[in-house]
């Protein structure tokens, strides 16, 4: 059953329309993130959740009530915000305390839940602390802890990494896995970041310019990108995405563009524009029917990224560190053929194409 | 400090840096002060600024005098209410300007005019409304009912009183507007979000977000404009002129009619001193408290 469902939800700031129409149903105990480049409208969906924004159309639910018209207190939801937004001049105590506080529950009990959210976060030894006097890693605790000690229904977290070191960012990521694990509530999950949408999520609602995009598990949103877009934005180094055109070839068609030339085994039309996506991991360098030209080496340690010229367009390739590959030099490559992805140009949806490396 | 000349040269640089702020401030502050000091030591005629040496004797005058504990009792009445009504007044005006509302920009230009007009001229304007016969205020009060019969504002008591607590805070309340508001805008947003979803209502996000982070910029308004209600002269001087009697003459008021309507500087002196005297009592303890929750708060 759905704990959260979106449904035509539309969100327009005066003629600024930040959410065009969400349908999205987010299951009960989920994590699901929402992804997306600034101005993508994933954040304004999260706050339309949240209460702080109410929606232009459509209807939103949680569990099953419509809470369009339902104040942010009484939602049975939790935020966490990127700055965390603590109370300054409460203790760390009273911060965790306050929607109790809020809430009529007698002191004794408040204490017990901010001891045991305090134990869960190994926040005890800093409960008379000012929040001032902490850590952003710390602080982003207190935010967390203040959500847990409800126990509400579904959390929100908008960006609540972005304010810390990467070290600190990869540590909070794999406690908030954990803690998702533990707790089993409905977490939903803003972030820019693909490498946190795609490590923590249970499915991932990639967004852009107010229109949801792709929802799915993310390996699947990986392998099988619903457009350009996606395709563009899901990956680090990001796809090469290199235009060509389908021709007529033989019986069949080929896809053709400077230096690289792919016979399609079914779909397409004649004349079609298409791009072809290629990860940087399914480019071999080395032998192969085509030739590159290497224009920047890379080396990261554990694995090298090589910049190479693809019939005048640059590609990104991901190669093992033991190969040396000078700048200016031609190879030879190949294509993956089987892990090839095709979008038509013009629309920028996803083709099913079946590629095959020309017959030598 | 090392023996590095850089050093040394730095240091009388910085010296030279201060030395015109301690000269202005020797010649501005600390010359009067003495001087106030030794005057109220002596009995001096005004015009001549000649006279003899009494000791302590103004000051023992001044404690025996039943005027000297009225003035006093006048001026910390006069403080206390219309500082009250400034603060409760301006905050409200001030969460009130920080809404959404049409023509804000317009209502908080128009809402710093009585601060902006001299007191001459504001002064002039009430009286003018206060007048018992022919004053606003009387007539739109018998049209409404609340009074039968014209009320002399300024001629009687309590009246009088409650008159130049009533034009101070209306003269002075748009500093407090003016400070607040400066605050308020800096209180950021999610706070006021993150209570929502807590689930605290309008009250509760006034009393737990918005007063604690006006505490400062309040405690800071309250010791400037304390100070300068204590001190103020021009406005009830002309407003009433410390009338009736002395029912409404506070100790700058004392002042003035000391030195140059009974001509007698060092007497006045001896109750300047005493003014100092007891608005310094106040500050230390004021400061001590506001201290005191401050550290609270930070523990």
């Amino acid at each position: 059953m759905a704990d959260v469902l979106f449904q035509k939800v539309r969100k327009a700031f005066g003629s600024a329309v930040a959410v065009k129409s969400l349908d999205l149903a987010i299951g009960s105990g989920e994590f699901v993130s929402l992804l997306g480049p600034s101005g993508c409208g994933k954040t304004t969906t999260l706050r339309m959740l949240a209460g702080l924004e109410f929606p232009t159309e459509g209807e939103i639910r949680i569990g099953d009530r419509v809470v369009n018209a339902v104040p942010p207190g009484q939602r049975d939801i939790a935020m966490v915000f990127q700055s965390y937004a603590l109370y300054p001049h409460m203790s760390v105590a009273e911060n965790i305390a306050y929607p109790l506080k809020k809430r009529g529950i007698g002191r004794a009990e408040r204490d017990a839940k901010v001891a045991s959210v305090a134990a869960t976060l190994q926040l005890g030894a800093l409960l008379d602390r000012k929040p001032r006097q902490l850590s952003g890693g710390q602080q982003q605790r207190v935010a967390l802890g203040r959500a847990l000690v409800r126990d509400p229904k579904v959390f929100l977290l908008d960006e609540p990494l972005s304010n810390l070191d990467a070290k600190l960012r990869a540590h909070m990521r794999a406690e908030l896995i954990e803690l998702h694990r533990k707790l089993g509530k409905t977490f939903i999950y803003v972030t820019h970041d693909q490498l946190e949408a795609m490590t923590m999520s249970d499915r991932v609602a990639v967004m852009h310019e107010g229109d949801l995009q792709q929802f799915g598990a993310p390996m699947q949103v990986y392998e099988k990108p619903a457009n350009l877009f996606v395709a563009g934005f899901i990956g680090s180094p990001a796809m090469n995405l290199l235009a060509g055109v389908l021709e007529p070839s033989g019986s069949g068609l080929a896809f053709v563009r400077q230096g690289l030339r792919l016979a399609v085994g079914d779909g397409g039309q004649a004349g079609q524009k298409v791009t072809l996506g290629v990860r940087p991991e399914d480019i071999a360098l080395g032998s192969g029917p085509f030739v590159a030209t290497v224009r920047i080496v890379e080396p990261t340690g554990h694995e090298t990224i090589v910049i190479a010229d693809i019939g005048g367009q640059s590609a990104i390739v991901r190669v093992q560190p033991d190969t040396a590959y000078a700048v200016g030099s031609e190879t030879p490559f190949a294509v993956r053929t089987s892990r090839l992805h095709a979008f038509d140009s013009v629309t920028g949806a996803r083709l099913d194409l079946a590629f095959a490396l020309p017959a030598s | 400090m090392s023996g590095n000349p850089l050093d040394k040269r730095y240091a009388v640089l910085g010296a030279m840096l201060i030395a015109p702020t301690v000269l202005v401030f020797c010649a501005v502050i600390v010359y009067p002060l003495v001087s106030a000091l030794y005057l109220s030591l002596f009995t001096i005629f005004t015009p001549t600024l000649r006279g003899s040496f009494v000791g302590l004797g103004n000051y023992a005058y001044l404690v025996n005098s039943p005027e000297f504990w009225r003035s006093l009792w006048n001026t910390l009445l006069w403080t206390i209410c219309t500082l009250a009504l400034q603060i409760v007044f301006g905050v409200a005006a001030a969460l009130m300007l920080h809404q959404n509302i049409v023509f804000r920009s317009l209502a908080r230009s128009l809402i710093l005019f009585p601060y902006f007009v001299s007191t001459v001229v504001a002064v002039l304007v009430w009286r003018w409304l206060f007048n018992d016969l022919y004053g606003v205020m009387n007539h739109l009060m018998l049209m409404a009912g609340l009074i039968k019969m014209p009320l002399d504002w300024l001629g009687s008591m309590p009246n009088a009183m409650i008159s130049i607590i009533l034009v101070g805070a209306w003269k002075y309340f748009p500093f407090v507007v003016i400070a607040v508001l400066a605050r308020l805008q800096t209180i950021p947003d999610a706070l006021y979000e993150a209570a929502k979803i807590d689930g605290a209502g309008a009250w509760s996000r006034f009393v737990d977000i918005t007063l604690p982070q006006l505490r400062d910029v309040l405690v800071v308004v309250v010791l400037l404009r304390a100070i300068w209600d204590f001190k103020e002269f021009d406005l009830i001087y002309l407003l009433t002129g410390g009338g009736p009697i002395i029912a409404t003459q506070t100790l700058p008021l004392m002042v003035y009619k000391d030195a140059f309507g009974l001509n007698d500087m060092g007497r006045a002196s001896a109750v300047a001193v005493s003014m100092m005297l007891v608005m310094l009592s106040f500050m230390v303890l004021y400061l001590k408290l506001a201290g005191r929750d401050e550290r609270e708060s930070q523990r």
